[in-house]
C-alpha cells in the first residue's frame, strides 16, 4: 500500500495556514460532549491535555509515574530550538526548517518540518508566559546558545535543566486544567491495550499499578504521547520505565510502525562501569563547545591521560572534520568514538571510553568560567565516576538516546487508524533519520500546544460524541486479553528474571543492530531474538500477584513487548539498504566512511503492519517528495 | 489581618484566615516578640533592685500609682500571652498529627534541642509564671515576706526585702534558675525563628539572626539569673 | 563489599510493616544505591520471593521519583544528592544500612518503600501556575526580566518535587516545596499578577492535605537534593504578609 501523508497543497510557507482555514471546528457548546484520552504526560502529552482541556473537551490523561511531572522529558538538559533570530545571526524559519531536514538526512516530510519551524517561536512565547525561567542576559533579554552543530545561536535554555523547566511549565498548565475540572490525570496507570472499533480508535485498556485493577476507558479520540523506545537496547539514556508497550500494542491493533530502525546514539554519555549498570547517563552535548575529544595514538596505551603527551594524542574529530571538529553531528562523533575504541585506543577501565578534555578551555577561560557553564554536569560526573573533570579529562562513550522512528502519522498527526493521534517522540514525524540537538523538546511542545488542538477538532467535527461506550464487546475482549497476559506471566514460574532477558536482548541489539549494522549482523539478530522470546515465555519468573503493586509484573510486560519489537527494528534496518542519519549500514558508506544514502530507492518512509507474532510484518511505503530543498550530500567536513 | 476575601480574591478564601498555617505562625511570632519585649521592660524594672530598697520600692510604687495604666498593660500582656500559648499548643498538636509514624532510625542534621522542645520550655515558662505572680504580685505564697505586709521606712510596700528574703531561700532561687533556663532555650530558637516567620530573614541574614538569638537568650539568662544568684551569694543583702 | 540492610517491608497501606534484615553480598563500590537494591531484588526473585518495591525512574537525579530514607536521612548521607545518584563507594564493607519510606500523614504508604505523593500535585493544582492561555501571549522578549530575578526564579524552579523536605521535616511540613514554587512565580513579572492569591491558596492546600506547619527547624534544606533554600520560606512569608495588606 502507498501511504498518503495528507500534506496540504500550496507553497510550503502557506501550507499550515491554509490547512488551518480548511479544517473544521467544533462548536464551543459541543466541545464538552467529547471525551479525549491522552496517554502520556511528557512535553507532548501534558501540553496536549492542557490545551485540549482549556478548549473545553473532557480529557483523561494517563501516566505510569506517580505524578505527571515526572515524565522523562524532565531529563532533557541542553535546550530547545526556535527560529526567533534574536541574536540577529541569520536565522530564519526557513533555515531552521532546512537544518532540521538536512540533519534528518532528508528522510522527513517537508511540510511537517516546516510547520515545526513555524510554530517554534510561539513555543518560546508560551513557555515564558508560563514562568519558565529561561537564561537571560544582563539586559533582561533571553539568552541563546549554539547547539548540536548548528551555525546559528537559536537554542533557548534553562541552565542544564531545560527539559525539566519546559515540562514543569506544561505540568503547571495541566494542573490548572485539573483544577478547572476539564482534565482528569490518572497517575500510576499503564496503558496495556488500544481498543479499536470498526477501524477507529475508541478507547484504551489500562492497569491500575497500585491495585492491579484492569479497566477500560472509552473516548472519541485517543492521543498517544508515550515517548521513545530505545530501552529495547536495555542500556540507554532513557528512564527505567520508558517502554514501547503503548505504541506496540497499538501497532498490534493495526497502527503502522514507521522507521523503527532510526535510532539515535548520543556521543557524550558516561561509560559503562560494569554488569550491574542499569542506565547510562547523558552528559549534555553543550560540553562539546569547550571540550576537546581525543584518544591515545598508540593502541592499548594504558597510561593515565595526563601522562600521555600532546604529540601522542589523536584529536580525531578535529582531524577528520576540520570545519565542525568537536561539534560534528551526533551519529558521526558516535561512530568515530566506537571506531577508536574498537581499534583498541579507548581510555579508562574496559577501554570503552574516549577523553573529553577541558584542559585547554580551562587555561583559556579559567576554571570559574567553565564551572559557571557546566558546574552541574561536572558535579553529576563526579558523583557517578568519582573523578574530577576539572583536573582530568572526562571519559565519555556513545549510548542509545532517542527514537526518531515511531507510529506512522499523517500531517494531522493521525495514524492510519482513524481517531488515533500520536505526538512527540512516540510518532515518527519530524526528525527523519537523525534528530538535531534541541529539536525534540520543540517537536513535543509544537505537537501538543499548536498542532493537535486544530487537527483533533477536525476529526471530532466529523464524529458523533460518545457514540461508543465501554459496553461495546471490543472493550470486554481487550480487557480479557490483558488479564490473560497478566495471568500467563505470573503462572510461568521459570528460573530467569525478566531483567535477565532484557539484558540478553539488549546485548543482541547493541551488537547486531547498534551503531553499525550489516546485512549479516541484522539477519543474526532476527535469528536470535525469537529464541530469547520463546525462552522468555517458558522460563521467566514473576513473583507476587496481579492484584497489587507489582513492579516485577510491570517490567515483565514491557520486556515482553521489547522482545517482539526488537525483531521489528532489526527487520526495518535490514530492509533499508542504505545508510542515513542514525541508521548506518557498513555496506553503504563513502570511501571516507560517511553514510551513503540511496535517494533513488529509499527516499521513503517504511511503515510496518503487524501480521501476527511469529509472522513477517508487511511494509508499506510513503514516498518523500522534496519540492523546496535539494537533497545534498550531508557533509560536515 | 485582612479578612475580606473572595471580593478581591487576594486573601485566603475558603478558610478563616487564622487557620492558615502561615497566619498562625505570624501571630505566634508577633506575640512572641511582644513577650520578649516584656522580658526587657521587666528586666529594667528588676535591675532597680541593685539600687537598693530606694530603687525597686519606688519603682514598685510608681508602677501601682496609676491603676488604669497598670491594668491596661496587664490586660495587653495577658492577651499576648494567651494567644501565644493557645497557638503554640494548637500548632504543636497539628505538627505531631502530621507525622504519625516515627522513623525507626533518625539522624537530625539541623534540628536543635531548643527547636524540638519549644512546647515543653513553653509549658515550664507558663507554670512558673503563675507561681511567680502568686509569689510577687499576689503575694499569697509566703505571707511572712509579702511586701504589702512588711512596709519599708517610708511605708511603701517593701518589694526589696520581699525579693531578697525570697531568694535567700536556695529552693526558690533554684526554681527561678530553672525557669530562666527554660526561657533561654525558648528564646534561643524563638528569636530567629520569629524573624524568619516574619519574613525578615534572607540567605545572608539568617545565620546572623541565629547567632543573635543565642546572644539575646544568653543576655536574658545572665541578667535575670544575676538577681537570685547575687542575692544567694550574699552580694545583695 | 557486603552490607547488612534493614529494609521496611509492608504489603499494603493497611498491612502491618516492619524492618527486615537482609544481606547485600559482593556489592561493587561503583554501583549506585539503586543498582545495589536491583541486585538484592534479582536475588529475591530468583528465590521466588517478592522484590522490594521502591520508586525510581530517571536515575539521574532529576525526575524526583526515588524516595528513601537511608540511615535516618532522606536521600541518604551525601549532600545535595538523590538516592539514585548516591553511590556505594560512600559506604564501607560490613555497614548496616536502614532503609525506610518517606513518613508523613500527607504521604500514605502504598507498599514497602513507596508512598503516595499526590498531595504535592494538589498543592500545585491549587495555584502553582500562571493562568495564561495556550496561544495569545506576548513575544518572549516583550517583558524584560532582570537577570537576578530570572536567576532566583531558576534557583527556586530546580525543585524536583521529591518530597524529601516533607520526609525530613519533624512536622511533616511541605513549606520548602511550596515556597519554592511561590518564589519562582513571585519573582517573575508573569507570575506577579496572581501572587497574592497564589500564596494564600497554596498554603491553604498545604493545610488541607495534612502537612504540618513550619517551625523553622531548617531540616528540609539540609535534606533537599537540589539545595532549595529556607530563604524561600521567608520569601513565602513576605508574600503572605503582602497578600494580607493588599
Ligand atoms: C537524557 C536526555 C536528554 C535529552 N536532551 C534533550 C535536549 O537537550 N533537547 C531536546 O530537544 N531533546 C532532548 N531529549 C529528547 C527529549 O527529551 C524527548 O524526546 C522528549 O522529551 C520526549 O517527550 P515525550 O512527551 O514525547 O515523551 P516523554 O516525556 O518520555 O513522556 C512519555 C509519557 O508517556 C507515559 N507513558 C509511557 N508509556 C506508557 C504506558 N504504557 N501507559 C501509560 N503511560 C505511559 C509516561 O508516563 C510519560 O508521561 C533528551 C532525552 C534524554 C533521554
Ligand atoms: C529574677 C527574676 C525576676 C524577678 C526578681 C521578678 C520580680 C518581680 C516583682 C518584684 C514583681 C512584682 C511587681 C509589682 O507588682 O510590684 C513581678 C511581677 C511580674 N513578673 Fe517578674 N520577676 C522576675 C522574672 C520574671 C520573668 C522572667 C517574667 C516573665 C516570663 C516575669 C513576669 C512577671 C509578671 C507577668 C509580673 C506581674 C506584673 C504585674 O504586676 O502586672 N517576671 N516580678
Ligand atoms: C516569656 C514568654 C515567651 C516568649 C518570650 C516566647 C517567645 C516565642 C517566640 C519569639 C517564638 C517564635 C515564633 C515563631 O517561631 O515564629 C515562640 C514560639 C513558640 N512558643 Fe513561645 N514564648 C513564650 C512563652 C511561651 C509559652 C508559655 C508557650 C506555651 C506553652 C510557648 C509556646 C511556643 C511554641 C510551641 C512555639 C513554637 C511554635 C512553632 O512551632 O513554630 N511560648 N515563642
Ligand atoms: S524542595 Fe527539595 S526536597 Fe522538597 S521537593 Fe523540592 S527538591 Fe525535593
Ligand atoms: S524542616 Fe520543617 S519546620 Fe520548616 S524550615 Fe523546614 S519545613
Ligand atoms: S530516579 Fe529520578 S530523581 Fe532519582
Amino acid at each position: 500500500m502507498i501511504l498518503d501523508g495528507k500534506c496540504p497543497s500550496g507553497p510550503l510557507a502557506q501550507k499550515w495556514d491554509n490547512h488551518r482555514q480548511d479544517m473544521k471546528l467544533v462548536n464551543p457548546a459541543n466541545k464538552r460532549k467529547y471525551r479525549i484520552i491522552v496517554v502520556g504526560t511528557g512535553l507532548a502529552g501534558a501540553s496536549a491535555a492542557a490545551s485540549l482541556g482549556e478548549l473545553g473537551y473532557n480529557v483523561d490523561a494517563f501516566c505510569y509515574q506517580d505524578s505527571s511531572r515526572r515524565a522523562h522529558s524532565i531529563a532533557a538538559q541542553g535546550g530547545i530550538n526556535a527560529a526567533k533570530n534574536y541574536p540577529n545571526d541569520g536565522d530564519s524559519i526557513f533555515r531552521l526548517f532546512y537544518d532540521t531536514i538536512k540533519g534528518g538526512d532528508f528522510r522527513a516530510r517537508e511540510a511537517n518540518v516546516y510547520r515545526l519551524a513555524q510554530v517554534s517561536n510561539s513555543i518560546i512565547d508560551q513557555c515564558v508566559a508560563q514562568g519558565v525561567p529561561f537564561a537571560r542576559d544582563y539586559a533582561g533579554y533571553l539568552d541563546n546558545r549554539s547547539f548540536g552543530g548548528a551555525q546559528v545561536s537559536r537554542t533557548f535554555y534553562a541552565r542544564g535543566q531545560t527539559g525539566q523547566q519546559l515540562l514543569l511549565g506544561a505540568y503547571s498548565a495541566l494542573s490548572r486544567q485539573v483544577k478547572a475540572g476539564t482534565v482528569k490525570v490518572h497517575t500510576r496507570t499503564e496503558m496495556l491495550d488500544l481498543v479499536v472499533v470498526d477501524g477507529e480508535a475508541k478507547g484504551i485498556t489500562v492497569r491500575d499499578l497500585v491495585t492491579g485493577q484492569v479497566s477500560c476507558y472509552a473516548a472519541d479520540a485517543v492521543c498517544l504521547c508515550t515517548g521513545g523506545y530505545v530501552n529495547v537496547y536495555y542500556l540507554s539514556t532513557n528512564a527505567q520505565g520508558c517502554n514501547v508497550t503503548a505504541n506496540y500494542r497499538a501497532y498490534k491493533k493495526g497502527a503502522f510502525f514507521a522507521n523503527p530502525c532510526y535510532t539515535q546514539i548520543h556521543p557524550t554519555c558516561i561509560p559503562v562501569s560494569g554488569e550491574h549498570q542499569s542506565k547510562l547517563t547523558l552528559m549534555s552535548e553543550s560540553l562539546r563547545n569547550d571540550g576537546r575529544v581525543w584518544v591515545p595514538l598508540k593502541k592499548g596505551d594504558k597510561r593515565p591521560p595526563h601522562e600521555i603527551p600532546e604529540n601522542e594524542r589523536d584529536y580525531y574529530l578535529e582531524r577528520k572534520y576540520p570545519s565542525f571538529g568537536n561539534l560534528a553531528p551526533r551519529d558521526i562523533s558516535s561512530r568515530a568514538a566506537k571506531e577508536a575504541c574498537d581499534d583498541g585506543r579507548g581510555g579508562g577501565p574496559g577501554g570503552f571510553g574516549v577523553y573529553l578534555d577541558f584542559a585547554d578551555a580551562i587555561s583559556r577561560l579559567g576554571e570559574d568560567k567553565i564551572r559557571e557553564r557546566y558546574g552541574n554536569l561536572f558535579e553529576m560526573y563526579e558523583r557517578i565516576t568519582d573523578e574530577n573533570a576539572y583536573k582530568q579529562p572526562m571519559r565519555i562513550y556513545p549510548a542509545l538516546h532517542y527514537a526518531m522512528g515511531g507510529l506512522w502519522v499523517d500531517y494531522n498527526l493521525e495514524s492510519n487508524l482513524k481517531g488515533l493521534f500520536v505526538l512527540g517522540e512516540a510518532n515518527f514525524s519530524d526528525h527523519g533519520a537523525n534528530r538535531l540537538g534541541a529539536s525534540a523538546l520543540m517537536q513535543g511542545l509544537a505537537d501538543g500546544y499548536f498542532v493537535i488542538p486544530y487537527t483533533v477538532a477536525n476529526y471530532l467535527a466529523m464524529t458523533k460524541p460518545g457514540a461508543i461506550t465501554t459496553n461495546h464487546p471490543e472493550f470486554e475482549k481487550s480487557r480479557q486479553d490483558v488479564e490473560n497476559q497478566t495471568k500467563k506471566l505470573l503462572s510461568i514460574n521459570g528460573r530467569k528474571t525478566a531483567k535477565e532477558f532484557h539484558r540478553e536482548l539488549g546485548k543482541v541489539m547493541w551488537e547486531h543492530v547498534g551503531m553499525e549494522r550489516s546485512e549479516q549482523s541484522l539477519r543474526r539478530a532476527i535469528e536470535i531474538i525469537p529464541g530469547i522470546r520463546e525462552e522468555f515465555w517458558k522460563n521467566v519468573t514473576v513473583t507476587g500477584s496481579g492484584t497489587e503493586l507489582n513492579q516485577e509484573l510491570e517490567r515483565a510486560g514491557r520486556i515482553a513487548d521489547f522482545l517482539e519489537f526488537g525483531e521489528l527494528l532489526a527487520r526495518d534496518a535490514l530492509n533499508r539498504n542504505e545508510s542515513c542519519g542514525g541508521h548506518f549500514r557498513v555496506e553503504y558508506q563513502m570511501p571516507d566512511g560517511e553514510a551513503k544514502r540511496d535517494d533513488e530507492n529509499y527516499s521513503h518512509v517504511a511503515a510496518w503492519e503487524f501480521k501476527g507474532v511469529n509472522q513477517t510484518p508487511e511494509v508499506h511505503k510513503e514516498p518523500l517528495v522534496f519540492e523546496n530543498v535539494h537533497l545534498g550530500i550531508r557533509s560536515y567536513k | 489581618m485582612n479578612m475580606a476575601t473572595a471580593s478581591n480574591g487576594s486573601t485566603c478564601s475558603c478558610l478563616k484566615v487564622l487557620d492558615n498555617p502561615v497566619a498562625k505562625k505570624l501571630l505566634m511570632a508577633l506575640t512572641g516578640f511582644g513577650l520578649v519585649g516584656f522580658l526587657f521592660i521587666h528586666l529594667i524594672g528588676n535591675m532597680s533592685l541593685y539600687a537598693g530598697p530606694g530603687g525597686i520600692n519606688v519603682y514598685g510604687q510608681a508602677l501601682h500609682a496609676l491603676p488604669p495604666v497598670v491594668w491596661a498593660f496587664r490586660g495587653a500582656m495577658l492577651l499576648l500571652f494567651v494567644i501565644h500559648v493557645w497557638l503554640g499548643i494548637k500548632v504543636t498538636l497539628e505538627n505531631q498529627d502530621a507525622r504519625p509514624t516515627p522513623y525507626a532510625r533518625r539522624e537530625y542534621l539541623k534540628v536543635t534541642f531548643a527547636s524540638r522542645t519549644m512546647i515543653w520550655t513553653g509549658a515550664v515558662i507558663a507554670l512558673l509564671l503563675i507561681y511567680h505572680i502568686l509569689h510577687f504580685t499576689v503575694q499569697m505564697l509566703y505571707p511572712d515576706t509579702a511586701a504589702n505586709v512588711l512596709k519599708d521606712a517610708l511605708g511603701r510596700p517593701d518589694v526589696y526585702t520581699m525579693v531578697v528574703a525570697s531568694f535567700k531561700k536556695v529552693g526558690i532561687a533554684l526554681l527561678y534558675v530553672v525557669w530562666m533556663s527554660a526561657i533561654t532555650l525558648h528564646v534561643s530558637h524563638g528569636f530567629h525563628s520569629g524573624l524568619q516567620t516574619l519574613g525578615l530573614a534572607s540567605e545572608k541574614t539568617l545565620p546572623l539572626w541565629t547567632r543573635l538569638a543565642l546572644c539575646v537568650a544568653a543576655f536574658v539568662f545572665i541578667a535575670y539569673t544575676s538577681i537570685p544568684a547575687t542575692i544567694l551569694a550574699g552580694m545583695v543583702k | 563489599m557486603n552490607l547488612n540492610l534493614y529494609v521496611w517491608r509492608q504489603k499494603g497501606p493497611n498491612a502491618a510493616g516492619k524492618l527486615h534484615h537482609m544481606q547485600a553480598k559482593n556489592i561493587s563500590p561503583d554501583m549506585s544505591f539503586l543498582e545495589m537494591l536491583d541486585e538484592v531484588n534479582e536475588e529475591l526473585v530468583r528465590e521466588g520471593k517478592e522484590s522490594i518495591a521502591f520508586d525510581h525512574d530517571c536515575r539521574e537525579g532529576i525526575c524526583g521519583t526515588c524516595s528513601q530514607v537511608i540511615n535516618g536521612v532522606p536521600h541518604g548521607p551525601q549532600e545535595r544528592t538523590t538516592v539514585c545518584q548516591l553511590h556505594m563507594r560512600k559506604f564501607k564493607d560490613g555497614d548496616s544500612i536502614y532503609i525506610e519510606p518517606w513518613r508523613a500523614k500527607a504521604f500514605p504508604l502504598i507498599k514497602d518503600l513507596i508512598v503516595d505523593r499526590g498531595a504535592l500535585d494538589r498543592i500545585i493544582q491549587a495555584g502553582g501556575y500562571t493562568s495564561c492561555h495556550t496561544g495569545g501571549v506576548p513575544d518572549a522578549n516583550a517583558i524584560l526580566i532582570p537577570k537576578p530575578d530570572a536567576d532566583v526564579a531558576m534557583d527556586a524552579a530546580e525543585c524536583i518535587g521529591c518530597g524529601a523536605c516533607v520526609a525530613a521535616c519533624p512536622n511533616g511540613s511541605a513549606m520548602l516545596f511550596t515556597s519554592a514554587k511561590v518564589t519562582q512565580l513571585a519573582r517573575l513579572p508573569q507570575g506577579r499578577a496572581e501572587a497574592a492569591r497564589r500564596v494564600c491558596v497554596m498554603t491553604e492546600a498545604m493545610l488541607n492535605e495534612g502537612f504540618g506547619n513550619c517551625s523553622n527547624h531548617y531540616e528540609c534544606q539540609a535534606a533537599c537534593p537540589k539545595g532549595i533554600k529556607v530563604s524561600f520560606i521567608a520569601k513565602l512569608n513576605r508574600e503572605f504578609i503582602k497578600a494580607q495588606m493588599s
